[in-house]
C-alpha cells in the first residue's frame, strides 16, 4: 500500500520537486510510525495522499511559474501517449463488458446498414460510368407533347432510323453517334436453343463508348449498311465463356439468331453489357432490322440515340442545341405533329429521378438510425462518465491535463467505432449477400416508376440495370465505412470528454462517494437533451416508414382487374424467319389446345402482354365512317390481342356482350373487344356493343365491330389508373412475340415442365422464357414500394429500440438521483401516486418536446418522399397522430421500471441513501 | 530597497516556521511546525508552493542538502529567511499585534 501510495504522490508532483518532497514524506512517515505506531502511520499517508493530490494542480503551476523555460512533461507529448491511451481504454472497456458489447452491436448495427445502403448507392448514382469520355456522353431523345406522353409515359421517346438520319446531317455538336436498343433474341444452333438479351446497334456504337474488343475485331462501316454483305454479331465475354467454353476459335463461327445465321466477328470485353446494361449479343441495326432502315419506317419509333460531344462543346450547350435540332427534324417530316427533341448527360440520365431519391432517401433514413444509436452511445457514456468521475479527476490531479482527458475519452470512442465499424463491414457484406437473394431480376428494378400519374415506358428513364451482383464492399464503399466510423467515434466521445475535462477535480474529490448533485443535475440536462433529440429522430423515421407501409397497403390492396393467384405466365416468341403467320396461328392454336389437355390446369390464353408489368403497345383509334383525323390528334388507346379463354385465364369480367370465340379467325369479321375505362370515355351513356371502331396497328385500319366489354385491367403498373384499353382477337391479327396464361392446379414448376414439353413437342428449338407466376410479376410491380417499406420499417423499429433505451436509462438515473427527495416527500406523507407524478413529469416533457420537434421536422420533411407514396398524403394525419402515440405509449413503457422503483422506495432507506 | 510586500496568512505561518527552525528549517521540519503549533494538515506540497512563491519574491532562499539514509538515500531542500523575508514578517507580524493590542483577551474569549 505504502509503495502505491508513494508512487501516486511522486506522479503527482513536478519532476524537479520530487526528490524532497517525496523524502520528507518517507520521513515523517517512519516518525509517525515511531510515535504512533504502523496503523497511525498508515492512516496519515492516505491523509497525506489526499491533500498532496488536492494541491497538486497547484503545485504544478507554481513550479511552472518559477521557472518557464522547462519543458512540458514527457507524458504530455502528442504521441508518446497515444499508444498508452489505447491500452488505458482496452483496459476500461475491457472492465464494462456489458457496455462495451451493448456500445459495439448498436454501432455494427447502425454502420453495417449504413454501408449496405451506401454500396448500393454508389453503385446506383455515384461510381463512374465505365466509358471512354463517359463525361462527354449524352442521350439525345425525340419529346412527345404533353398530350401523347399522358398516353406513351413519358416525354422523352425514342427515334426512327430516318429521323436519326436526318439528325445526322443536321447536327454539329456531336462528333459520335449511335443508335441503340434491347432485344430478345433466339440463339441456336450450336447446342441448346437460348433466348438471350441482345443490342441492335448502329455500327459506331463500341467505338463511341471506348470498347474495343477483347478477341477478335468491332463492327465496319459496310457492316453498318443496309446492303452489307454479310450479317455480324459480336458477343460478351460472358456468353463466350458459357456457351463457346472460351474458345479463341470462337470468332469466325456462325450462330443463329433469329433463325438467321450470324458470322461471330469480336468477343467484347467482360462486365460489358451494353447501355441497356444486360446484353450478350450486338448485332448491327442494318442486318437484325433492314426494314426499319428504309423512309417507310419514318414513324417506327423504337432506338434510343447516344452521341459524344466535340471536346470543345459544354454540356449546356449541347442541351441548348437539342430542342433546334428538333425543330428542324420536324420540318423535315411535316406529315406528322411536331415533337421536338432533348438532350441529357449519359450520367444523369443513369437511373430514374424516382429511384435516386428513394436511394437517397433511404441513405438519409440510415444516416439517422447512425445518429440515434450514436446519441444513445452518448448518453450511456455520460451515465458511465458519472461513475468516472472519481477516477477522471484522480488522473487530473496527478498530473492529466485536459488534453489528456479528452485524449483519453476519444480513444475509448475511437475503439468502439473501430470495432463497431469491423461488425458493421460483416454485417453490411451479409445484407448485400441476402439481398442478391431477395432482389427481384435486374429488369424490373428500373421498369416500375412509383409516382402515382407519372407513367412512363419501361426503361425510358432510367438506364443502368443493376442486378444485386454489382453492388459489393468496394474500396469506394469501404473508405465511407471507416468516414462514418470516425464521424461516430467523435459523435460518441464528444460529450462525455468535454464533461471529463470540464471537471473540477477539487470539488469532485472533496465530494466524497456521491456523485457530485450540482454538476450531475448539470449532465442530466444534458442528457435530457440528447433524449429529446433521440425522439424527435425516431418520430422522423417512424413518420416516413409509416406513409411507406400505408402506400404498400393501398398498393397491395389496389385491383389490378386479374386474379393472379394460382396463374403461370411463360413468354413463348416465334422466330419471323421459320414462322409465317398463317402457320405461326396454327401453332399458337394448337399450344393452347394442348396445354389445356394437361392435366391440372383448368384453362390457357394467350396475349401479348402481362398485366402491371407495362411495356404494352399503344396506338390511335378512330370510329369509320369517320376518317382518321390523322397528325397526331388521334384517340389513343392501349392495344392488346388476346385468344378467346385469356379472359377467363386471367380472371378478366365480361360487362357487357361477349369475348373472342373460335369462330373469330381469318376470313371471318373482324372483332374488337373494349374495356369500361374505354366504353366510359368512347361512349358516354351508351353502349359500345354493336358499334365499329378502326384501330391503327394490326391490321384494323379497315374498322372491326366491338362484341363486349370487359373489366379494367392494369397493365402499366399497380399506380397508374387503368386507361382505355382495346383487345384484338390473336387468331385474325397474328403477332409472333406472346405469353401463355395458364391456371392450374399444379405446382409452378411441374406445370412449367409439362407446358415445356408441349412446346419442344411442337418446336424443338423454341426456347421459353420469363417465366413467371402471375403473383411473381404483382410482386415485381410492387418490389420499390415494398423494399422500402421494409427498409424503413426495420430502421424506424431500431430507432424506437435504440429510444426506448434512452429513456429508460435516463429515467433510471433521474430516479436515483432524487432518491432522497423522493424518500422525504414520502416521509412528508406523498402517495405513491404523488411519486408516480413526479416521474413521469419529467419523462413527459421530454417526450411532448420531442414529439413536437419531431412531428415539425416530419411536416418539413416528408415532401421529398412524396413521389414514392402511393394513396397517402406527406402529411396524412392519421399517419402522424399514430406515430404521436405509438412514441408516446413506448416512452410510458420505457419509464415504467425506474417509475415503479420510485413508488416503492421504503422512506427510510432513501433518506439513509442522503 | 522595493516595497516590502503583503504576506498572505500561510506565507506567515511558513515565515515564522523558518525563524523558530533556524539551520533546520526544511519542507519536513517546516510543515511539522505547522501541523504542530497552527493545527492544520497541510501536503507537503503546499509548503513548497509557498516556499517556491517566496523564493521568487525575494523573501527566501534555498539549498540543497546531502542525501540522508533514512530518507532513502534522498536529498533535504533546506530554507533560509532573507532580510526582505524578514522585513515583510516583522510588518505583518507588527500589523498584527498593532490590531489585537488591547483586545487579546477578548480575542481569546471568542
Amino acid at each position: 500500500m505504502r509503495r502505491i501510495v508513494l508512487f501516486l504522490i511522486t506522479r503527482a508532483t513536478p519532476p524537479s520537486e520530487r526528490e524532497w518532497v517525496v523524502g520528507d514524506t518517507l520521513e515523517e512517515f517512519d516518525r509517525v510510525e515511531r510515535s504512533a505506531g504502523a496503523g497511525a502511520a498508515r492512516r496519515w499517508l492516505l491523509g497525506e495522499l489526499w491533500r498532496v493530490l488536492l494541491h497538486a494542480p497547484r503545485h504544478r503551476r507554481a513550479v511552472r511559474r518559477a521557472s518557464p523555460g522547462l519543458p512540458r512533461p514527457r507524458g504530455d507529448g502528442a504521441m508518446s501517449g497515444l499508444g498508452r491511451d489505447f491500452r488505458y481504454a482496452l483496459r476500461v472497456l475491457g472492465r464494462a463488458p456489458g457496455f462495451t458489447a451493448m456500445a459495439v452491436l448498436t454501432l455494427a448495427l447502425g454502420i453495417g446498414a449504413n454501408t449496405a445502403i451506401f454500396a448500393v448507392v454508389h453503385a446506383v448514382l455515384l461510381k463512374p460510368l465505365p466509358f471512354a469520355d463517359a463525361d462527354r456522353l449524352m442521350l439525345v431523345h425525340l419529346r412527345v407533347s404533353e398530350r401523347e406522353a399522358a398516353r406513351a409515359g413519358a416525354r422523352e421517346v425514342v427515334w426512327s432510323y430516318p429521323k436519326y438520319r436526318t439528325f445526322l446531317e443536321l447536327q454539329q455538336v456531336f462528333d459520335e453517334t449511335a443508335l441503340f436498343a434491347g432485344r430478345d433474341l433466339d440463339l441456336t444452333g450450336d447446342g441448346e436453343p437460348e433466348r438471350v438479351r441482345g443490342e441492335v446497334v448502329t455500327d459506331r456504337y463500341p467505338v463511341l463508348l471506348g470498347i474495343t474488343p477483347s478477341l477478335g475485331r468491332s463492327f465496319t462501316p459496310d457492316e453498318g449498311r443496309r446492303e452489307a454483305s454479310q450479317a455480324v454479331a459480336l458477343i460478351g465475354d460472358g456468353l463466350w465463356r458459357r456457351r463457346f467454353g472460351a474458345d479463341p476459335g470462337t470468332v469466325g463461327r456462325i450462330i443463329q439468331l433469329n433463325a438467321a445465321p450470324y458470322t461471330i466477328v469480336g468477343v467484347l470485353p467482360r462486365g460489358f453489357r451494353g447501355l441497356n446494361g444486360d446484353a450478350d449479343v450486338w448485332v448491327p441495326l442494318a442486318a437484325l432490322e433492314p426494314s426499319e432502315m428504309t423512309d417507310e419506317a419514318r414513324f417506327s419509333h423504337s432506338y434510343r440515340l447516344v452521341a459524344r460531344r466535340k471536346p470543345h462543346v459544354t454540356e449546356q450547350e449541347a442541351i441548348t442545341a437539342a430542342p433546334v435540332l428538333g425543330e428542324q427534324i420536324d420540318r423535315a417530316f411535316p406529315d406528322a405533329e411536331p415533337w421536338g427533341a432533348t438532350a441529357a448527360s449519359l450520367d444523369a440520365s443513369r437511373v430514374d429521378a424516382d429511384l435516386r431519391r428513394a436511394s437517397l432517401i433511404l441513405l438519409g433514413a440510415v444516416g439517422f438510425v447512425l445518429l440515434i444509436a450514436c446519441v444513445n452511445l452518448t448518453n450511456l457514456a455520460l451515465a458511465k462518465a458519472v461513475a468516472r468521475r472519481r477516477d477522471v479527476a484522480v488522473r487530473m490531479a496527478i498530473g492529466a491535463s485536459r488534453g489528456r482527458i479528452v485524449r483519453q475519452f476519444l480513444a475509448e470512442g475511437v475503439l468502439l467505432a473501430f470495432f463497431g465499424a469491423l461488425g458493421g463491414a460483416v454485417i453490411a457484406s451479409g445484407l448485400l449477400n441476402s439481398a442478391a437473394v431477395l432482389l427481384p431480376a435486374s429488369d424490373v428494378f428500373f421498369r416500375t416508376p412509383m409516382a402515382p400519374g407519372v407513367p412512363r415506358i419501361a426503361g425510358a428513364a432510367g438506364l443502368t440495370r443493376i442486378g444485386a451482383s454489382m453492388i459489393d464492399l468496394d474500396a469506394a464503399t469501404l473508405l465511407f465505412t471507416g468516414g462514418i466510423a470516425c464521424v461516430t467515434a467523435i459523435l460518441v466521445s464528444l460529450a462525455p470528454a468535454w464533461q471529463g475535462s470540464a471537471l473540477r477535480p477539487i470539488e469532485v474529490l472533496k465530494a466524497g462517494t456521491g456523485s457530485g448533485s450540482a454538476a450531475g443535475l448539470d449532465m442530466l440536462g444534458l442528457r435530457g437533451a440528447l433524449v429529446i433529440a433521440q425522439i424527435a429522430l425516431a418520430v422522423l423515421l417512424l413518420t416516413g416508414a409509416a406513409l411507406m407501409v400505408k402506400s404498400a397497403a393501398r398498393l397491395q390492396a389496389t385491383a389490378i382487374g386479374v386474379r393472379p393467384e394460382r396463374v403461370v405466365t411463360v413468354r413463348v416468341d416465334l422466330p419471323r424467319a421459320t414462322y409465317t403467320a398463317e402457320r405461326g396461328t396454327a401453332f399458337q392454336s394448337q399450344l393452347t389446345e394442348r396445354v389445356r389437355a394437361i392435366s391440372g390446369a383448368d384453362s390457357a390464353g394467350l396475349g401479348n402482354c402481362p398485366p402491371v408489368s407495362g411495356g404494352c403497345n399503344s396506338t390511335s383509334i378512330w370510329f369509320p365512317p369517320a376518317a382518321r383525323s390523322g397528325g397526331g390528334r388521334d384517340r389513343l388507346v392501349g392495344v392488346h390481342w388476346a385468344s378467346p379463354e385469356y379472359f377467363a385465364t386471367l380472371g378478366i369480367h365480361v360487362r357487357d356482350g361477349r369475348t373472342f370465340s373460335e369462330r373469330d379467325r381469318t376470313g371471318q369479321p373482324k372483332v374488337a373487344v373494349v374495356n369500361e375505362a374505354a366504353a366510359r370515355r368512347f361512349w358516354p351513356g351508351d353502349s359500345p356493343v354493336g358499334k365499329r371502331i378502326a384501330v391503327g396497328q394490326g391490321g384494323f385500319h379497315d374498322g372491326a365491330e366491338v362484341v363486349g366489354v370487359v373489366s379494367d385491367v392494369r397493365f402499366r403498373t399497380i399506380e397508374t389508373a387503368p386507361e382505355p384499353d382495346v383487345f384484338l382477337p390473336l387468331a385474325q391479327s397474328y403477332q409472333p412475340r406472346v405469353r401463355l396464361f395458364v391456371r392450374s392446379r399444379l405446382d409452378t414448376e411441374a406445370l412449367v415442365t409439362a407446358i415445356a414439353r408441349e412446346i419442344h413437342a411442337l418446336d424443338p428449338n423454341l426456347p421459353l422464357s420469363e417465366i413467371k407466376t402471375m403473383e411473381e410479376r404483382v410482386g415485381d410491380a410492387m418490389w420499390r414500394t415494398r423494399i422500402g417499406a421494409w427498409l424503413l420499417s426495420a430502421f424506424a423499429a431500431l430507432a424506437l429500440l435504440l429510444t426506448a433505451v434512452g429513456i429508460f436509462a435516463v429515467m433510471t438515473q433521474t430516479v436515483s438521483q432524487r432518491t432522497p427527495e423522493i424518500g422525504l416527500r414520502m416521509a412528508l406523507g406523498a402517495q405513491p401516486r404523488d411519486v408516480l407524478r413526479l416521474v413521469l413529469r419529467r419523462a413527459a416533457v421530454l417526450t411532448t418536446i420531442g414529439l413536437a420537434a419531431g412531428t415539425a421536422a416530419a411536416l418539413a420533411l416528408t415532401r421529398f418522399v412524396a413521389s414514392l407514396l402511393y394513396g397517402v398524403q406527406p402529411h396524412d394525419p392519421a399517419t402522424f397522430a399514430a406515430v404521436a402515440l405509438l412514441l408516446t405509449i413506448v416512452a410510458l413503457a420505457a419509464c415504467y421500471l425506474p417509475a415503479r422503483r420510485a413508488t416503492r422506495l421504503d422512506a427510510v432507506v432513501a433518506l439513509r441513501a442522503e | 530597497m522595493g516595497v516590502v510586500p503583503i504576506l498572505g496568512e500561510f506565507e506567515q505561518l511558513v515565515l515564522i516556521a523558518l525563524v523558530r527552525l533556524g539551520d533546520t528549517a526544511y519542507g519536513a521540519t517546516i510543515r511539522r511546525e505547522i501541523v504542530a503549533r497552527a493545527g492544520r494538515p497541510v501536503a507537503i506540497s503546499a509548503v513548497y508552493t509557498t516556499l517556491e512563491r517566496l523564493e521568487q519574491k525575494g523573501l527566501v532562499r534555498s539549498w540543497i542538502g546531502e542525501p540522508t539514509p533514512q530518507r532513502g538515500g534522498r536529498r533535504r531542500k533546506h530554507f533560509e529567511l532573507l532580510p526582505a523575508g524578514a522585513r515583510a514578517l516583522k510588518l505583518a507580524y507588527e500589523a498584527f499585534t498593532g490590531m489585537t493590542a488591547g483586545v487579546e483577551h477578548r480575542l481569546k474569549a471568542l
